[in-house]
């Protein structure tokens, strides 16, 4: 840790002093580069009021190659898998140096309020949303409060 | 020539060809000899007598292994000793050659062109990238911070230029050119754009660059490119009496990626005009070779199944607006120091007076006006610039082995394809008999099931190689074959024929059920002869079966040693071309200055290779997929974009018994006049195959193998219409240079 990139040190440091509403990122102690970070579900969606927690970890490569996120709160929703793992193209193949920890959060809390069940992760969920779109919202509500509001 | 390590990373082209050569020649005497010794040991197989040359290969390739690795070994060192002398002598407007390791991974760029293209000013130096910086900072303040000491008080002095006199008396007299013989112009290779491969060989040219300075200046300035470029050295580190640190970094600016202050003269992108360190620009590259993904797939594309083809390599994108084709451009500050290259001194036979009238007084209107740039430095660029515009500098430029890369890939690719055909064949040679059925029906049903897969596929190589119309010989990928084998194939080809005939009766799927279960097989590495032992005892009439078996086996040996032949030869083939290419482009390199002319015409074949056209074997495609087993439960793989769903035997036995039923039909209607097939030694086969089927089992898991394999077939086809195709560009090249 005794090497670590000024970009990183300033990322956390612009994260701390100007917060983004609704996002929240503490990099770990012993592992600045490993972050806790949580998101408020947009209002609007299934997943208002639910504090979701993830984690989040910058690679020896980063900002070369995308931070490594998962979510840790059990969620609802057609691109993001039972293990917290997140379709999102930004956090792939499109993922850009230029983008940052504040910009990647910012796209997740997004996929929250805009779901893509064409583009699914979990298929049994996508196909809920996609058949049956009400039923799916309510159970992710549902969910939001069950395992969101604790 | 270059036997010391230093001298062999330098790698002129001569260097390069000469090793690729030695590789492939050796590696051409090797299979020589391993064919020979497996033509022997081959014939002992034959008779039952167990031999392998398995070990002796496993050794090769772990020797092999262990050379690259050193070689790559002694490549950084070398590559971090000449930084570190860069970072000592060189520097150029107070900025660097080389880079400062704010990316701490290996660095894969070019570093010769990028020196090359910095010393022509066309990139921005690397700047040291301050960590912290205030608008306030006083010339010592600024002075201190670049020089990494601790910032002094604002009032403190900052150091003077001893006896400006006399450094410029000294810089008019022993004014420094390096004589840079066989260092190529980057012009000349940059301006040719995408033609990256050709140009590659040419830009590690001379790393003989003699260290010893002279003080001749060009006499002819005529011969710049013959002579190679002069570098003239302007140690100064002063402007107007201020320190270039302090001049440069008054008005610092944040790189918006590694979030370093640098000079405001760093890289702009050409599309968006953002700001971008040197440092980070060479770390910007394309992705790895991979299959494209389900989201920008195009619908156009007709669904290739071989991942040898789909592979794409795009061009990295700008990171700020996406735009591909990422480059940048450079407005360097109206000083020069350091580094410059004679000839872009506008008037080379007057050198000497140059420095103290030109070079010291910062007017903007002399010396590399030749990059000039689009707009004064404060302006800011309201137009993108085209990837192809002299000024722009893209990430292709300074890694120009993108496309040897992606070639390999696919080579690779289409190895493993082909070596997995093998063993899927396998898998249906070793069947059991079928339940209810004589033990030579079964096991040769099994037989005849892969026959047919053989000759539907090389029908399929016939149509796509007439239909592309280029190839003179259709059937190439099986015509190329040595005469050993012949004299003893027709027999042993008649008895196969007669008993593959026989077999034709039998209805198939249930044989191939039984395959698919014995597909478990193939993960254990037995061979097949003892599985084929093992199902001969179990079967009885033992001695029937077992020959019966053998020229099966024998026959798909043949097609994946004709298979694995082609892909040999394919990839000599684009050797050669890359060899042929670089060796052009330095002829004219020699001869003039770039040719505009030629330009497109490299660009353009170069690129239309890179998407290949995906072969027009829908039989086939469809044939492999009622073949198929699709592994299950492999979930979000990668492969997830494959169109057509291939249909599973296990679920859908009808459909599938009905489409084998067909290709059963056809078989019949063709057997007549089906040209010989042709044999390669067979010994020779044998081991091969076992080779190859050794070699994937420890590729991955079964099932993905299997899947590949199908693909196989179809691969080595492209490979024959694309081998047409590049000869055609090879014309092209050379008309082009012509």
């Amino acid at each position: 840790m005794a090497n670590l990139p000024k970009r990183i040190i300033k990322e956390t440091q612009r994260l701390t002093e100007e917060p983004v509403p609704g996002i929240n990122a503490v990099p770990h102690e012993d592992n600045l580069r490993y972050f806790d970070v949580s998101i408020h579900g947009p209002s609007q969606s299934p997943y208002e009021g639910g504090i979701f927690r993830l984690e989040l970890f910058l690679p020896e490569d980063y900002p070369m190659c995308p931070p490594k996120i998962r979510f840790l709160t059990k969620i609802y929703h057609p691109n993001i898998d039972r293990l917290g793992r997140i379709c999102l193209d930004v956090l792939k193949s499109n993922w850009s140096p230029a983008l940052q920890i504040r910009t990647i959060l910012l796209s997740i809390q997004a996929l929250l309020g805009a779901p893509n069940p064409d583009d699914p992760l979990a298929n049994d969920v996508a196909q809920k949303w996609k058949e049956d779109e009400k039923t799916a919202i309510e159970t992710a509500r549902q969910w939001t409060r069950t395992h969101a509001m604790s | 020539m270059g036997n010391t390590a230093t001298k062999e990373r330098s790698a002129s082209p001569h260097g390069s060809r000469n090793r690729g050569e030695s590789s492939s020649m050796s590696g051409r005497h090797q299979y020589d000899s391993r064919s020979r010794s497996r033509r022997d040991l081959g014939e002992a197989t034959l008779f039952g007598l167990a031999g392998s040359s398995r070990e002796h290969r496993e050794r090769d390739r772990e020797a092999e292994r262990a050379a690259r690795e050193a070689r790559r070994q002694e490549r950084e060192r070398e590559r971090q000793r000449e930084k570190e002398r860069s970072l000592r002598e060189e520097s150029v407007d107070g900025g660097f050659l080389v880079t400062h390791g704010v990316y701490t991974g290996p660095e894969d760029f070019k570093d010769k062109i990028v020196r090359q293209l910095i010393i022509e000013r066309r990139l921005a130096p690397f700047f040291k990238g301050l960590r912290d910086h205030e608008d306030n900072w006083t010339d010592a303040q600024l002075y201190a911070a670049v020089k990494e000491l601790p910032i002094p008080g604002p009032d403190a002095e900052p150091p003077k230029e001893e006896v400006p006199k006399l450094s410029e008396k000294s810089l008019s007299t022993d004014l420094l050119t390096v004589p840079l013989a066989p260092r190529s112009r980057s012009h000349s290779y940059t301006s040719d754009g995408s033609g990256p491969s050709s140009t590659c060989g040419n830009i590690l040219g001379g790393r003989t660059r003699s260290k010893t300075l002279s003080i001749s200046s060009p006499r002819n300035p005529t011969l710049p490119n013959t002579a190679g470029p002069q570098e003239i050295n302007i140690p100064s580190r002063f402007v107007e009496g201020r320190p270039i640190e302090a001049v440069l970094y008054q008005n610092a600016s944040e790189c918006p990626i590694c979030f370093l202050y640098y000079p405001p003269y760093i890289n702009k992108t050409r599309c968006c005009d953002q700001e971008i360190c040197s440092e980070c620009f060479v770390q910007i590259k394309r992705a790895d070779p991979h299959v494209p993904d389900s989201h920008d797939s195009n619908p156009n594309q007709e669904p290739s199944n071989s991942i040898a083809d789909r592979l794409v390599s795009e061009p990295a994108t700008c990171p700020f607006c996406k735009q591909p084709e990422f480059g940048v451009t450079y407005a360097p500050p109206p000083f020069r120091r350091g580094l410059v290259y004679a000839s872009t001194v506008p008037d080379p036979a007057s050198t000497t007076t140059l420095p103290t009238s030109d070079l010291s007084t910062p007017s903007g209107a002399s010396p590399s006006s030749r990059t000039s740039p689009p707009l004064s430095p404060s302006g800011r660029r309201r137009f993108i610039l085209p990837p192809t515009s002299p000024e722009v500098v893209t990430t292709d430029q300074i890694r120009p082995d993108w496309a040897q890369k992606l070639a390999s890939a696919r080579a690779h690719a289409a190895r493993r394809a082909a070596a997995a055909t093998a063993l899927h064949t396998a898998a249906f040679l070793m069947s059991n008999p079928a339940p209810g059925s004589s033990s030579g029906g079964g096991g040769s049903s099994s037989g005849s099931y892969s026959r047919r897969l053989m000759r539907r596929a090389r029908e399929n190589s016939g149509n796509s190689g007439r239909t592309a119309d280029e190839s003179p010989s259709p059937n190439h990928s099986g015509s190329r074959t040595p005469q050993e084998g012949t004299a003893r194939g027709p027999s042993l080809l008649a008895l196969g024929m007669g008993s593959g005939r026989e077999r034709e009766r039998h209805s198939p799927d249930v044989s191939i059920e039984q395959n698919l279960i014995n597909m478990g097989f193939i993960s254990r590495r037995e061979t097949s002869r003892e599985r084929q032992h093992a199902h001969d005892v179990s079967g009885g009439n033992r001695e029937r079966t077992h020959g019966r078996h053998r020229i099966a086996d024998l026959e798909e040996m043949m097609l994946m040693e004709a298979i694995r032949l082609s892909l040999v030869e394919e990839e000599e083939r684009k050797k050669r071309e890359e060899e042929k290419k670089a060796k052009e482009a330095k002829e004219q390199q020699y001869k003039s200055s770039p040719l505009p002319g030629l330009t497109p015409a490299i660009s353009s074949s170069s690129s239309s290779s890179t998407p290949h056209p995906p072969p027009p074997s829908a039989a086939l495609t469809a044939e492999s997929s009622s073949l198929s087993s699709p592994p299950e439960g492999k979930g979000k793989s990668p492969e997830r974009p494959q169109p057509p769903p291939p249909v599973t035997l296990n679920s859908s036995p009808t459909s599938s018994s009905a489409s084998s039923e067909n290709t059963a039909d056809e078989h019949r209607d063709i057997d007549a006049n089906e040209p010989m097939w042709n044999f390669q030694s067979l010994a020779a086969m044998i081991t091969n195959r076992e080779g190859s089927v050794e070699r994937d089992v420890n590729g991955g898991t079964e099932g993905v193998e299997v899947e590949v394999g199908k693909q196989g077939v179809q691969v080595s086809e492209t490979e024959t219409v694309e081998e047409c195709k590049g000869k055609g560009k090879e014309r092209d090249v050379e008309a082009g240079a012509a």
